[in-house]
């Protein structure tokens, strides 16, 4: 198995005349959890985007696995085994949950098998009650959770997540980082777009700071509270919770 | 009486399987395909071409229904580059391009005179038995196609086009090839459009280039949004509807001594001016869609 | 083998290009600045017509063809209000579909109102003159002049009042119009009158130049999109050279003789959509702009 899963080198996207993406180099070690910080119009969505393929770069690649996927469209890196989810969930009003989990089995697929696995990882997020229940009529928190169900019900190996706390209330913010956890204790690797400084600092082995399209530091959550320069230019209030808390 | 009761369910018939073809694209996944009628037209002419040839009308059934699921693939393929809107208006295009090219070449098609002497289905009956076979194969057409609707409400691939319908990035984020989930509906689509054309063509024994006009797609759209976007028996529904509304109005010109022209005009104004009403008042149709429940 | 001097063929296209130019030019606005593909657009050509011809008994046709024009875009405002507003809150699709049922409810009625038989507005026996070796109806120059007229106007009401500063900006930029929701209320009279406008005077000229029909609008649904759709949705000025290239490419292909047999003339509709076709296949990028892809 390789030591990194996922690697972008010189990617570049633009729109028009913005370069909002600039010479990005990430590497994330398979197991590890890596977070992508910045102010807003950093170009971490984007990042994020390029990866999953649903922005073609201009420049630069995307190495998944070793197999490079710049320019393939996003239902195929999809399939290679790497799975996002979206900042707003804005999950179909007119599907059950059940049946949203069970759609999004990974093929091949066997229905009664897809209806054990949705129950089991709905279950696991204390969402079984909702089973019946409208996707899209869930609160925005608990559609997010939905929708981390639904990506790991493809077994991907890579979870990309674009800002998983965005909109979520304290109480489920606390139940989906327990989630996500669990899931690196069991092997998944996670990169992350994040504003929860607090999160990120406990959740993420590293951190990537972009800033205006490009990289501009990169360490562990403690190392990157300790450098002033950072902390004042680029992060403001919120780098004080970068600072390690006890446990 | 009996005639005419049937005339009217067969009517029913033909219609509630043209609604049902565009109700799977357009309920079923979210797409405004403005060019159905092309799928239905080719059907028709498949039947009367391969009848008048000597061929057989159930070969040139079989023959519509593969064209069409081509065809209807083939527009499937043309969305990985256009989305709504573009691909409505491209549909459209390449709709009335088949209904100018049927109307311009006399030798095959028969240009704007259309072409008739088309063979039954069934052999030569007469009679009460004609009416009775012609009831029992229109239900049992409808029947197909409600069948093949079915399967594929309850299917993985139904289920990821409801997906698409309200999300289509999700979709695509969550493994499922867009592209040719929507090739695949259209080209089950076509076919049943075909169906119900060749269907058509051989109950009336002629087939014309006005049965191609855009009206008669919004006649479909129009069943459907009535009768309920979505679901089945919404479309069945929207076609009854419909077409009472187009035979109530057939005596008018009793009542209002309008001439047939007008008449016509009158019954157009009112089936707009009901899915305008539809719209705003009652989008969802008269059958609401329901989320499915998950079946193995 | 061109069976037309080029004067001729540069005069169709000038004529037939401006008819469509007027309807493409509003109709890419509209979709540019409130993302409405209003498939009842080219109706406000045909209201306009209709209110032209049964004005024209009462006043001269100058006058008659002013007050068909606000007839029409007073129309516009109204179905506006009533119906398009609460259409477009529920979604791009309902909407077109929406406009779809109000254009075809538009022709019924004028259908109903005054037949389906051609219609024409009175006036003297057509003078035939000749302009740079073509010749041209004096209502055809009228035609030529009066289109090339609005669309300097607008253009120039675009460029250069702050208004119309804002209206392009909305139009050209389909996130910042995504982004702050349906443009604000002055952007959108203003759109929409001059788009109601703009239309008017293509179907009341045209009915000038040659006669009306309650078709006559929808007959120029498929060139007037694909003109819109061409010239990238929003853009006027490429929406304005689309349509002339159109109408150029119709009056070439309609001109081409191969050894004794031509194209008929009623594809000639037919042929402003293959264009359309073949460019939104071959060049998608061009018309959806950005790299974002759609899946």
């Amino acid at each position: 198995m390789s030591e990194v899963i996922l690697e972008t080198s010189g990617l570049s996207c633009s729109f028009g005349e913005l370069k909002a993406v600039d010479g990005v180099r990430v590497r994330v070690a398979t197991g590890s959890a890596v977070a992508v910080v910045g102010p807003n119009g950093s170009g971490k969505s984007t990042l994020l985007n390029a990866i999953s393929g649903f922005v073609a770069p201009d420049a630069g690649t995307v190495t998944v696995a070793g197999k490079r996927v710049d320019g393939t469209p996003p239902w195929r890196i999809a399939r290679q085994g790497v799975r996002r989810t979206f900042q707003h969930a804005n999950l179909p009003a007119r599907m059950t949950v059940l049946e949203l989990l069970v759609a999004s089995a990974a093929l091949p697929c066997e229905p009664r098998e897809a209806v054990e696995s949705a129950r089991t990882i709905l279950g696991w997020l204390e969402l079984a009650h909702t089973e019946q229940d409208c996707a899209g009529e869930l609160s925005g928190g608990q559609q997010k959770l939905v929708a981390l169900g639904a990506a790991l019900m493809g077994g991907p190996r890579l979870l990309l997540l674009d800002e998983p706390m965005a909109g979520v209330n304290p109480a489920l913010r606390a139940k989906l980082a327990a989630r996500l956890r669990e899931l690196r204790a069991g092997g998944m690797t996670i990169l992350l777009v994040e504003h929860d400084m607090k999160f990120v600092a406990r959740a993420c082995d590293s951190v990537y700071v972009l800033d205006r399209g490009v990289v501009v530091a990169h360490s562990t959550p403690e190392a990157l509270a300790a450098n002033e320069a950072v902390r004042r230019a680029y992060l403001g209030a919120a780098a004080a919770d970068l600072e390690p808390r006890g446990a | 009486m009996f005639d005419y009761l049937a005339w009217i369910a067969i009517l029913v018939c033909s219609y509630a399987m043209i609604a049902i073809s565009l109700n799977i694209q357009s309920g079923g996944a979210g797409m405004i395909n403005l060019g159905q009628v092309a799928f239905v037209g080719i059907g028709g002419y498949s039947v009367a071409i391969f009848s008048r040839a000597g061929l057989g009308v159930w070969v040139g059934l079989l023959a519509g229904a593969v064209i069409a699921a081509g065809a209807g693939y083939l527009l499937g393929r043309l969305g990985r580059t256009l989305g709504g809107v573009y691909w409505a208006i491209a549909t459209l295009a390449v709709a009335e391009l088949l209904r100018l090219i049927i109307s311009n070449t006399d030798t095959v098609t028969g240009g704007m005179r259309g072409l008739g002497d088309v063979a039954p289905l069934w052999g030569e009956l007469h009679g009460t038995a004609n009416t009775l076979a012609r009831l029992v194969m229109a239900l049992a057409f409808l029947a197909v196609v409600v069948l093949a609707a079915v399967h594929l409400d309850r299917s993985q691939l139904g289920r990821w086009l409801r997906i698409i319908r309200e999300n289509e990035p999700l979709a695509a984020a969550l493994g499922i090839d867009v592209v040719s989930a929507k090739s695949r509906v259209l080209a089950l689509s076509g076919a049943a459009a075909a169906l119900a054309g060749g269907f058509h063509a051989s109950d009336i024994s002629f087939v014309g280039p006005d049965q191609l006009l855009p009206f008669q797609t919004f006649l479909a759209l129009t069943m459907i949004v009535i009768g309920g976007l979505g679901r089945i028996a919404g479309a069945v529904v929207g076609a009854v509807v419909v077409e009472a509304i187009y035979d109530g109005t057939r005596y008018f010109h009793d009542f209002l001594g309008l001439a047939s022209d007008q008449i016509a005009a009158l019954r157009i104004l009112l089936v707009g001016a009901i899915l305008l009403g539809f719209l705003l008042l009652r989008p969802k149709g008269i059958v609401a869609d329901q989320p499915r429940r998950v079946r193995v | 083998m061109i069976t037309q001097q080029v004067p001729e063929l540069v005069a169709d296209a000038l004529v037939r290009g401006s008819t469509i130019a007027l309807l493409a030019a509003g109709l890419t606005l509209v979709y540019g600045t409130m993302r409405f593909a209003n498939v009842a657009h080219v109706e406000f050509a045909t209201v306009g017509a209709y209110a032209t011809v049964s004005l024209s008994g009462v006043f001269i046709v100058p006058v008659a063809g002013i007050i068909g024009a606000v007839v029409a875009v007073a129309l516009g405002a109204a179905m506006y209000e009533l119906l398009f507003r609460r259409l477009l809150v529920m979604g791009e699709m309902p909407a077109m579909i929406g406009s779809l049922a109000v254009s075809v409810v538009i022709q019924a009625v004028i259908q109903l109102a005054y037949g389906s038989r051609p219609r024409v507005v009175p006036h003297e026996l057509e003078q035939v003159g000749t302009v740079l070796g073509a010749q041209l109806t004096a209502s055809q120059v009228q035609l030529v002049a009066v289109s090339a007229s609005a669309l300097a106007l607008t253009g120039a009401l675009l460029r250069w009042t702050p208004l119309g500063r804002k209206v392009r900006a909305v139009a050209a930029d389909a996130e910042l119009a995504r982004v702050s929701g349906v443009a604000e209320r002055r952007v959108v009279a203003t759109v929409w009158a001059i788009a109601a406008g703009l239309a008017a005077i293509s179907g009341i000229e045209l009915a000038l130049e040659s006669s009306t029909t309650p078709a006559l609008g929808f007959n120029l649904l498929l060139p007037v999109f694909s003109a819109a759709i061409v010239g990238g949705l929003g853009s006027v000025l490429g929406a304005v050279i689309a349509s002339y290239g159109v109408a150029l490419l119709e009056a070439i292909v309609l001109a081409l003789d191969f050894e004794g047999s031509a194209i008929p003339v009623s594809y000639r509709p037919a042929i402003g959509f293959v264009f359309l076709l073949l460019a939104l296949i071959f060049r998608p990028r061009g018309l959806l702009g950005a790299k974002v892809r759609i899946v």
